[in-house]
C-alpha cells in the first residue's frame, strides 16, 4: 500500500499542485483491476477517464485541459445568460414561504442547466447520479455497474444530440458532466447551508465539495519536512480553506496553476449571483434537515431541507 | 434466499479460505465471532465479497460498509438491516 500524506499549509499544496514532480493518482488502476477480476463491464468508466485531464498526466493533460477549456469558452454566453437572467428567478423560488428541497428544487437543476450550456445538449442527472463518483476509491460493485451504464447513456445522448461529433469530442462533453456534476453540486449545496447559517462571512463560496485533491509523487520527495519515498500519495486538504482565518483568499478551493479548476469563472460569477439575491430577500430561512451523502470523495449534501418564513 | 450469516460465511471462504486460519469459519458457523481484521482481507477480497451480497440481495454497498465493521457478526447484522430497509 503506498503511503498517504495529508497537506495542510499552503505552501505544501501550492508545491504539490503546481509542479511537475506529483502527479495525477492512477483513478483508472482501479476500476480496471475490478472489472477484469470481478468480471463486469467497465468500459465506458475507462473511455470516459481518458478525456478527464485531472486523470491524465504530463502531455496528455496539458493537451486534455486546453479542449476542456475550449469547450467552457463555447458555452460561457449561455453560461453566462443563465447565471444572470434565470437564477435570480430561482433564488426566488426557493426563498418563498414554507419548505422547500434545496438539492432538488435549486442545486440540482442550475447545475444540470450550466452542463447543458457547457455541452450543447439538455443534461438530466438525477440526485442520485454517479457519472462524478469514478474517483472513488470506496465505490462498491453495484454502483460502479451502474456508474458504466449512466455513462453509456450520457453518451448515447450526447452523440443522438450531436450527431456531427467525433467520439474523442463526445469524450470530452462526457469528461465536462463528470468534472462539473458533484464539484458545483456539492460546493453550491455545502455554501448555501453555510449561506442559511449565517456563516458565508464575504461573497466568496465559504464550503467546497472537493474536501482535498490526491497527487502522487513521481520519485522521492521532500513533504512536510520529511523525506518520503516515490510513489508516496499527497492529499492536498482543500476544505481548510473554509477556516474564518482564509476569508477573502478561498480561490485556493479551485487549485493552483496547471491544475486550477477551469470552471472556476463561471462558479464564482454563479455564487456571487446567488448570494447577492438571497441576502437581499427578507426570507428569514432555518435548516431543518441536512445530511452529506457517504461519499470519499466528494461534500456533498444527500438532505438539505429548509423553511422559509417571511418578516 | 440464504441465511445472511451463511451468504457472509461463505463469501468470506471464498475470497479468503485458503489464506485463513483453519477452524476460523467451521468458529463462525458454530456460534463464535471473529474480528474481521483476523481474516486480513485485502482490497479485491473485499470487493469480492461485496459483490456476492449485493448481488445476492440487490442492495449497493461500498467498501466502506465493510471496513467500519469490527466482526463478521457485526458485519452480518449491517446487511440485515439494510435488507429490511430495501
Amino acid at each position: 500500500m503506498p503511503v498517504q500524506i495529508d497537506l495542510f499549509t499552503q505552501e505544501e499544496i501550492a508545491k504539490v499542485l503546481g509542479t511537475k514532480d506529483f502527479v495525477p493518482v492512477d483513478y483508472e488502476a482501479r476500476h480496471r483491476m475490478l472489472g477484469g477480476h470481478l468480471d463486469f463491464d467497465v468500459s465506458d468508466i475507462l473511455a470516459a477517464i481518458r478525456h478527464v485531464p485531472l486523470c491524465a498526466r504530463a502531455q496528455a493533460h496539458t493537451a486534455s485541459r486546453k479542449r476542456i477549456a475550449k469547450l467552457i469558452a463555447q458555452g460561457t454566453s449561455d453560461m453566462v445568460s443563465f447565471v444572470r437572467e434565470d437564477v435570480p428567478a430561482m433564488v426566488s423560488d426557493l426563498l418563498l414561504p414554507g419548505g422547500h428541497d434545496v438539492m432538488a428544487e435549486f442545486v440540482d437543476p442550475c447545475v444540470n442547466k450550466l452542463m447543458s450550456a457547457s455541452v450543447g445538449v439538455p443534461i438530466d442527472l438525477g440526485h442520485d447520479t454517479l457519472v462524478s463518483r469514478l474517483f472513488s476509491q470506496a465505490m462498491g460493485i453495484s454502483k460502479r455497474r451502474r456508474m458504466n451504464a449512466e455513462l453509456a447513456e450520457l453518451r448515447r445522448v450526447i452523440a443522438h444530440h450531436l450527431p456531427h461529433l467525433s467520439e474523442s469530442e463526445v469524450g470530452d462533453r462526457i469528461a465536462l458532466c463528470i468534472l462539473g456534476t458533484d464539484a458545483l453540486r456539492g460546493t453550491l449545496g455545502c455554501s448555501l447551508k453555510a449561506l442559511f447559517e449565517g456563516a458565508a462571512d464575504t461573497t466568496e463560496y465559504p464550503r467546497t465539495g472537493v474536501p482535498y485533491v490526491d497527487r502522487e509523487a513521481l520519485s522521492s520527495c521532500l513533504v512536510n519536512g520529511r523525506r518520503q519515498p516515490a510513489h508516496t500519495v499527497v492529499r492536498a486538504r482543500l476544505d481548510q480553506f473554509e477556516r474564518p482565518e482564509f476569508a477573502g483568499e478561498r480561490n485556493r478551493f479551485f487549485g493552483y496553476s496547471a491544475h486550477v479548476c477551469l470552471g472556476r469563472k463561471i462558479a464564482v460569477d454563479l455564487w456571487q449571483q446567488v448570494h447577492h439575491c438571497a441576502t437581499r430577500s427578507l426570507a428569514n430561512v432555518t435548516v431543518t434537515k441536512y445530511r452529506l451523502r457517504r461519499d470519499d470523495v466528494f461534500n456533498i449534501p444527500e438532505k438539505f431541507e429548509i423553511e422559509v418564513a417571511h418578516a | 434466499m440464504p441465511d445472511i450469516l451463511s451468504l457472509i460465511i461463505s463469501a468470506l471462504e471464498e475470497a479468503r479460505g485458503a489464506e485463513t486460519p483453519q477452524g476460523v469459519f467451521s468458529d463462525l458457523r458454530t456460534g463464535t465471532d471473529v474480528a474481521l481484521v483476523d481474516l486480513d482481507m485485502d482490497s479485491l477480497s473485499r470487493f469480492e465479497v461485496i459483490m456476492r451480497i449485493e448481488e445476492e440481495y440487490d442492495i449497493e454497498l461500498d467498501e466502506d460498509d465493510l471496513l467500519d465493521q469490527k466482526t463478521v457478526y457485526g458485519f452480518a447484522a449491517f446487511i440485515a438491516a439494510r435488507v429490511a430497509k430495501a
